[in-house]
């Protein structure tokens, strides 16, 4: 969909969802008070709902139940985070996208949308269930100047991110993080965050952060229900994703800035307060091998740190973590 | 030994490259070792790279030049994209400037290793699902 200056001047005016008259808006972008209809009847086709009214001019009522950038834009306070927005109706993955873009120079926080991913990736293949214009799949290119070993970092500050942005759009959501990368609400997964590096020894070319929501999903298919969940289900009420996109790419921006500047110990302090798994009795598959024990510490390097039965400690940084459940 | 001091053990080291260590005070005995030990990693069978033996003058042309493909992180080695699909490369396989070669998680974080110019694989060092240490060498290859 195309977005001209005029549309996107109409919607900054109309926002707020105050009636403005068709004198200001003309007066405001210069053109003729018919050149407005015209682009009002446009904006209408394109899914928004406009009020008017005689004597007091035009109302936006409802903006349309897909992500247009310029929508977007509007609300974010960044300044590089999400200041270049793609919407692909379908795409295989948006990871596959962002890294074709990031090999074409598009620069930090540029994001790649799609409403439907046909082969959206999990963890080693492991595909995620995305049905059209339910969720939230998107992907950042980021180009940190840290050290590749520090990149896992991009994982936490992306947890971190979801986190502070859910529990803006609703204090009651409490939401947690399942190490290192999914974000859980009542124990179901809501979110999950998949990162690409492009590296080599000594610097990060780039990164692609791909982030998966479930946001209006009504209900998941029966052997996901009791592991997934949406924000509708956890609210009983629709979200507006946009906003929620925002909330996201505002939030992201601050953790980003503070990668940048090294602040390692203060974003792996605030990352261990939301961690479920602190203290748990867990069982960790890595590779071919099963680990028991507890969890003892999360180690400076983000690393799980565990105690197994005779007492010895282990760290992981990789591998699968199942939570296993305590006998009472 | 209280846990405090051994948390504080384990963070000091998990800035190092200590993989194990064995502490012992007062009758007490605290090993840590961390989940990716290189012992498992065929690293002494290597091949050396030949710039070690004098070159035959005359000959250089015929003589292999053999480079290392080295992790750039700390992770997990992994020679498929998912666990049912083929491998990335095989021993012996031509490969091309760009093609990835294997893929090193960390946290979720993927890796994808990808390969600077055209060559052979002539040797692959790691296991797949392995743990791997920054700079460990991955592929021997034979640049064409």
């Amino acid at each position: 969909m195309n977005m001209n200056e005029i549309d996107l001047k109409l919607l900054e005016l109309l926002h707020n969802g105050d009636f403005v008259s068709g004198e200001k808006i003309s007066e405001e972008i210069g053109v003729s008070r018919t050149t407005i209809w015209k682009h009002i009847n446009k904006l209408k086709q394109q899914g928004y709902q406009i009020e008017s009214a005689t004597n007091k001019g035009y109302r936006l009522v409802k903006i349309p139940d897909r992500i247009v950038p310029e929508e977007v834009y509007l609300g974010l306070k960044t300044d590089y985070i999400g200041r270049e927005i793609k919407v692909f109706s379908s795409l295989g993955s948006t990871n596959e996208r962002a890294k074709e873009l990031a090999r074409k120079d598009f620069p930090t926080g540029t994001v790649v949308i799609a409403e439907e991913q046909t082969a959206g990736k999990g963890r080693l293949g492991r595909s995620w269930f995305s049905p059209p214009g339910t969720g939230l799949w998107f992907s950042l290119i980021v180009r940190p100047d840290i050290p590749p070993n520090k990149a896992p970092f991009l994982t936490i500050i992306a947890s971190l991110t979801l986190v502070k942005a859910l529990s803006e759009l609703n204090p009651e959501l409490k939401p947690l993080i399942k190490w290192p990368n999914d974000i859980l609400i009542d124990d179901r997964k809501v979110c999950g965050i998949l990162s690409e590096l492009n590296a080599d020894l000594g610097m990060i070319n780039f990164a692609v952060i791909g982030i998966g929501i479930n946001v209006n999903q009504d209900y998941f298919p029966e052997e996901l229900s009791a592991k997934a969940t949406s924000l509708k289900i956890a609210l009983n009420t629709r979200i507006d994703r946009t906003g929620l996109l925002q909330g996201i790419l505002n939030f992201f921006e601050g953790y980003y800035q503070k990668l940048l500047e090294g602040r390692f110990k203060e974003i792996l302090k605030e990352w261990k307060g939301y961690l479920n798994i602190l203290g748990e009795s867990v069982t960790i598959y890595s590779g071919s091998e099963t680990y028991q024990g507890r969890v003892i510490d999360i180690s400076s390097l983000g690393e799980l740190v565990i105690k197994d039965n005779s007492g010895k400690v282990w760290s992981f940084w990789a591998g699968d973590v199942t939570l296993r459940k305590e006998e009472n | 030994m209280n846990l405090e001091e051994i948390k504080s053990l384990i963070d000091m080291i998990s800035e190092t490259d200590i993989t194990e260590i064995d502490v012992e005070e007062k009758g007490v005995k605290v090993r840590i070792k961390r989940g990716y030990s290189r012992a498992n990693v065929p690293v002494e069978t290597r091949e050396q790279p030949p710039v070690e033996k004098p070159a035959p003058e005359g000959e250089e042309e015929n003589i292999p030049k053999r480079e290392e493909i080295v992790a750039p992180m700390v992770g997990t080695f992994y020679r498929a994209p998912a666990p049912d699909a083929a491998p990335f490369v095989e021993k012996g396989d031509i490969v091309n400037a760009g093609d990835t070669l294997c893929i090193i998680e960390a946290m979720k974080l993927m890796n994808e290793i990808e390969v600077e110019t055209r060559g052979r694989i002539i040797d692959i060092l790691v296991e797949n699902g392995q743990p791997v240490e920054y700079g460990q060498p991955l592929f021997i290859i034979e640049p064409l």
